[in-house]
């Protein structure tokens, strides 16, 4: 009621009268006399005057105007909501009756904004992009204009977020090797692009989109280049940009991008982009800042030197930073080649081969090959085997491809001839070993390719020996090529062999592991799979190894549970239908371990180690270097569950046996004496048992010495040793002594890691604590060690055991400090922590 | 996107430590586009304008660290004019022809009187900041869809109450409702994107 003694026109009703609604009269004449109602009258007023102006710039060329809203339709597509709104244009949700699917659809911003230069461009990506099917790269389904002459693009609707955003939100909390299986799938569309002749260049963390199971996609073709032929620039498409005017963006332009004009810009220019948004993944900044003038930003992108991303992220290893500053090499011509290169390079890092990038070091290749195989007996010696085995794999496939068809006999013993000859001719006579096997791949593969008369069944044989040999190799994306043509010949119908046709998918599985692309591996091995069953039954050892991979690949891609269960189907089949002695075997007992290991399930893994070292005992003998290194890691295993007795007697062993193989010189040698060491000082710091401490001492000054050599200094291991060396001061009453290092070692941590919240820093801090409550200094030793404490908590990395370590430590502190209730709680906090899952 | 919960003064404050990119990152975001609608409106092409705007923030965030810009003792709407009119008339000489033929009488703002010049700022700055509110309406607001909807095919579209009410099912009731809830919350924002400019200065 008003004070007028009438009741009031609700504001709904005073709205709708001052906007002009017919009938409103007496509600206008009310608020002219009510107090209440004309103050809210007045504010609708003063509301209407927003909204002309609202009216007003939005209308006169506002760059919102003339776009589509929610509701609106524009060819055939409802527009839902607004995704993103950038500088150029506008991209919403839309949804498409017809198909009845939800799409990305973009229209450019009106206005003074859009310029022809800008339609222009933007017609052509649709005509560019409709040319690439990638998986990597975004799908446009269509294109148009409405009648009110508004340019639309429709693509494919990618849920997830950008690059800048995922490598804002993410990086810290990924390791190095997932950033890089990211650039791997950014690097495959791309090079895919390239392929087709279209040069991006305007790659930029903003027109890269990470769906929600971590994979990229490509977008904004908008200003990509067409080439035809190897580099020569398409007239019509270049005209889009005036000549010598700077398109794309300055933070991600290559040196050449921004002085010669479009005319130089080849596929080298998105290896650079590329290269820099893999540095910013990696450093966690950027290559360099951009500040000044147009000219000293020129200026900048041409001259300024690039510091390694390790500089900046202590996770980067020196082959990555390499990797990395090639592709940000000022010089096109010492740049990698092309995209395919860069990804082709960061694959062989992920599978611990040797990267192109440093193939100019010729021990390089020798060291990083003998690593990868493992054999310690020389490195020429390891390079020969593998050369032989190299091409005894090839020729036995070409003879089994031979005897597959004796009509092409002469020619496929022509061709085993050939490569024996080549390849024994090359281990007698050349220094560039690695390069010459591979161009002989390459010749043979296109002399087969090119030879007619061959039968389609031997020619998918020779395909797949050279596959498997390329795999050996390492040569992937070659392998992946051959193998895929191999499937076509019984995906088409062309020979009808299920036997092959399941070899076939199975070699695709594998190439598509070794490639890290899981996903895709999954999808070859469960089909596989159902062949292999179909063809075999159960209990069979090509079941079994086809159930062996799969399981593998799950476990890579974070499903154990299922991991789990296939491993220990493939371990029951394999156990039954191979010889007790069979690799294969400990092979899938091995997985089995792994997997059990990443769900906690410590027991069942230790008992499954233990169970493939008798058997790696029984085949290898006990001196085997296998056997050291699976002592090594069931030590390590024993040690986390406080079977130190037990772990001390393996870790000897494999002490033992590195000495003999390795020698004490290496770095496999110090990691077994760090563990060593880290048992004796658990016994002490745990279980307060006395110790040699001179003796641990002595283990962890050799080991350091050692890894000081080789690692960076905050290398895992490395930080590892130096823990124990504090312990182990700490253990020998030498507090002082164990502040000072701890001190160091904290200094080094905070400067080098680029954020606070690594566990190993909170490791450091309850050290810290430790040592100055051994010193009586009890307040800033409990203070110390709670803020060490929670910072091992809240790291998302940090294992059980860590986190357990540091409630014990500050429950210790606490206790010297006199503060008993606190010691108890911590200390009852940690028996909470791990004593459950340890069981 | 503004970031509203920083003011102007908060964002010059952080632009001080060498290492704060996010301050640097946010002040550019906020004063970019305003430079280069401002310069368009004074007749450059829109490549022009961008290159303006990055000499200007680029010499801004410069001499804002030389502190030969004081926050208490001028407005940084004068300052930044003062930086981006002479890369204006430079370019403006230099295709002077040109750009009257393509953009008209914008081309012949006076660029030597300031007063000019800050009512030309002024009036992009309230131009961003109403589309900026508007585009907050449409996407970071609890309005349903439909209100804002409503809302936009009412007073954006001009289209008759009643044609909006039949092409969203609502009452023209409804859509007075809607139109009146949403210049509320445009007021809201405008109010609060303004504050955030925060450019009182002492002296203009």
């Amino acid at each position: 009621m008003s004070d007028l003694g009438v009741t009031c026109p609700s504001r709904e009703v005073i709205e709708a009268a001052a906007a002009g609604a017919p009938d409103s009269r007496g509600t206008l004449v009310h608020a002219q006399e009510c107090a209440l109602c004309g103050a809210v009258l007045a504010e609708i007023s003063a509301d209407i005057a927003l909204l002309d102006s609202v009216k007003t710039v939005v209308r006169s060329g506002g760059r919102s105007m003339g776009l589509p809203m929610s509701g609106d339709t524009l060819g055939g597509y409802k527009i839902l909501d607004v995704i993103h709104q950038g500088g150029q244009g506008i991209v919403y949700r839309a949804h498409h009756e017809a198909t009845k699917r939800d799409v990305a659809l973009k229209v450019l911003l009106g206005g003074g904004f859009a310029t022809k230069d800008q339609v222009a461009r933007f017609r052509r990506e649709a005509e560019l992009v409709a040319h690439l099917d990638h998986p990597g790269i975004v799908t446009i389904y269509d294109s148009g204009v409405d009648e009110s002459g508004q340019a639309y693009l429709v693509m494919e609707l990618v849920e997830g977020q950008d690059l800048a955003t995922w490598v804002s939100e993410e990086r810290e909390k990924r390791g190095v090797r997932e950033i890089i299986e990211l650039f791997i799938g950014i690097c495959d569309a791309v090079r895919h692009a390239h392929q087709r002749g279209v040069i991006h260049r305007d790659l930029k963390p903003s027109n890269i989109m990470i769906n929600r199971d971590d994979h990229a996609r490509v977008l904004d073709f908008g200003i990509a280049k067409v080439m035809r032929g190897d580099d020569n620039p398409d007239a019509e498409a270049t005209g889009v940009t005036r000549e010598g005017e700077f398109v794309g963006t300055f933070l991600y332009a290559s040196p050449e991008q921004v002085t010669s004009g479009s005319a130089m810009v080849d596929v080298r220019t998105d290896v650079y982009a590329i290269g820099m948004m893999l540095y910013e993944a990696l450093a966690g900044r950027r290559a360099y800042e951009l500040k000044g003038g147009i000219a000293e930003v020129v200026r900048t992108i041409k001259q300024a030197p690039i510091d390694a991303p390790s500089e900046f992220d202590p996770r980067v290893d020196h082959e990555v930073d390499t990797i990395s500053l090639k592709a940000l090499t000022k010089d096109p011509a010492r740049r990698y080649e092309t995209v395919g290169a860069l990804g082709e390079d960061l694959r062989r890092y992920l599978h611990g081969d040797p990267i192109e990038a440093k193939r100019d070091s010729k021990a390089y290749v020798f060291r990083k090959i003998a690593w990868k195989h493992r054999i310690s007996i020389g490195i020429a010696t390891a390079f020969v085997i593998v050369l032989i085995g190299s091409t005894i794999v090839s020729t036995v496939a070409l003879i089994k491809a031979t005897n597959a068809n004796k009509a092409s006999n002469a020619n496929t013993q022509t061709i085993i001839e050939s490569i024996v000859d080549t390849t024994l001719g090359t281990l007698v006579s050349s220094d560039q070993r690695v390069a010459t096997i591979e161009d002989m791949l390459d010749v043979q593969e296109r002399s087969y390719r090119a030879a007619p008369g061959i039968p389609p069944k031997s020619k998918a044989a020779i395909l797949r020996a050279l596959g498997v040999s390329n795999l050996d190799r390492g040569r992937y994306e070659e392998s992946l090529g051959l193998f895929e043509s191999v499937l076509a010949f019984y995906e088409g119908g062309i020979i009808g062999d299920e036997v092959a046709h399941a070899e076939a998918l199975f070699d695709l599985g594998r190439v598509h592991w070794r490639r890290a692309e899981f996903e895709l591996a999954e999808g070859f091995y469960e089909r596989t799979l159902a062949m292999r069953r179909e063809l075999y039954g159960e209990e069979h050892p090509d079941v079994a190894m086809t159930l062996h991979h799969l399981g593998s690949t799950l476990t890579q891609l974070g499903r154990y549970a299922e991991a789990e269960s296939l491993l220990k189907q493939a371990f029951g089949i394999r156990e039954h239908v191979l010889d007790r002695d069979d690799p294969e075997i400990d092979s899938t007992l091995n997985s089995l371990v792994v997997c059990l290991r990443e769900q906690s399930k410590y027991r069942e893994a230790i008992e499954r180690a233990e169970e493939l070292l008798e058997r790696l005992i029984a085949r290898n003998g006990a001196d085997d270097w296998r056997v050291g290194r699976m002592r090594h890691n069931f030590g390590m295993n024993l040690a986390d569950i406080g079977e130190y007795e037990g772990a001390e007697k393996e870790l000897r062993a494999a002490l033992e046996n590195k000495m003999a193989w390795r020698g004490a010189e290496h770095i496999d040698t110090a990691r077994t004496l760090c563990q060593l060491a880290r048992v004796h000082l658990d016994r002490w710091e745990w279980e307060g048992e006395s110790i040699d401490t001179g003796e641990v001492i002595g283990w962890c000054e050799s080991a350091i010495g050692v890894q000081r050599e080789v690692l960076d200094p905050l290398h895992p291991d490395l930080v590892g040793t130096r823990v124990q060396m504090i312990r182990a001061l700490l253990a020998a009453g030498e507090p002082h002594a164990a502040l000072e290092q701890a001190q160091s070692l904290l200094a080094e941590q905070i400067v080098s890691y680029s954020a606070e919240g690594r566990w190993q820093v909170g490791k450091t801090r309850c050290l810290i604590g430790l040592c100055m409550g051994a010193m009586g200094r009890h307040q800033e030793a409990v203070r110390i060690a709670k803020q060490g404490e929670r910072g091992v908590r809240e790291a998302p990395d940090a294992r059980d055991r860590e986190r357990w370590a540091a409630m014990r430590r500050v429950g210790a502190v606490c206790r010297a400090a006199g503060d008993i209730a606190c010691a108890e709680r911590y200390l009852s906090e940690a028996g909470k922590v791990f004593g459950e899952r340890a069981g | 996107m503004y970031d509203s919960t920083r003011t102007t003064t908060e964002l010059l404050d952080g632009l001080h430590e060498e290492g704060n990119e996010r301050a640097w990152e946010r002040f550019d975001e906020r004063y970019r586009p305003l430079v280069i609608a401002f310069s368009m409106k004074l007749g450059l092409n829109d490549a022009d304008a961008a290159d303006v705007a990055q000499e200007t923030m680029v010499r801004f965030l410069r001499e804002y660290r030389a502190g030969k810009y004081v926050r208490g003792k001028g407005r940084l709407r004068s300052w930044l004019i003062g930086i981006a009119k002479y890369r204006i008339a430079d370019i403006r000489t230099k295709g002077a022809v040109d750009r009257r033929v393509a953009r008209g009488d914008s081309a012949f703002v006076d660029l030597s009187s300031n007063q000019t010049l800050t009512g030309v700022w002024d009036e992009q700055q309230q131009a961003l900041v109403l589309e900026e509110a508007v585009s907050r309406l449409r996407t970071g607001t609890r309005a349903s869809a439909k209100t804002v909807e409503a809302f936009e095919l009412l007073v954006v579209r001009g289209m008759a109450p009643a044609a909006v009410a039949e092409r969203l099912e609502m009452t023209v009731h409804d859509v007075y409702v809607a139109k009146s809830r949403c210049a509320k919350k445009l007021r809201e924002i405008v109010d609060e994107l303004e504050q955030a400019y925060d450019d009182a200065g002492v002296a203009g």
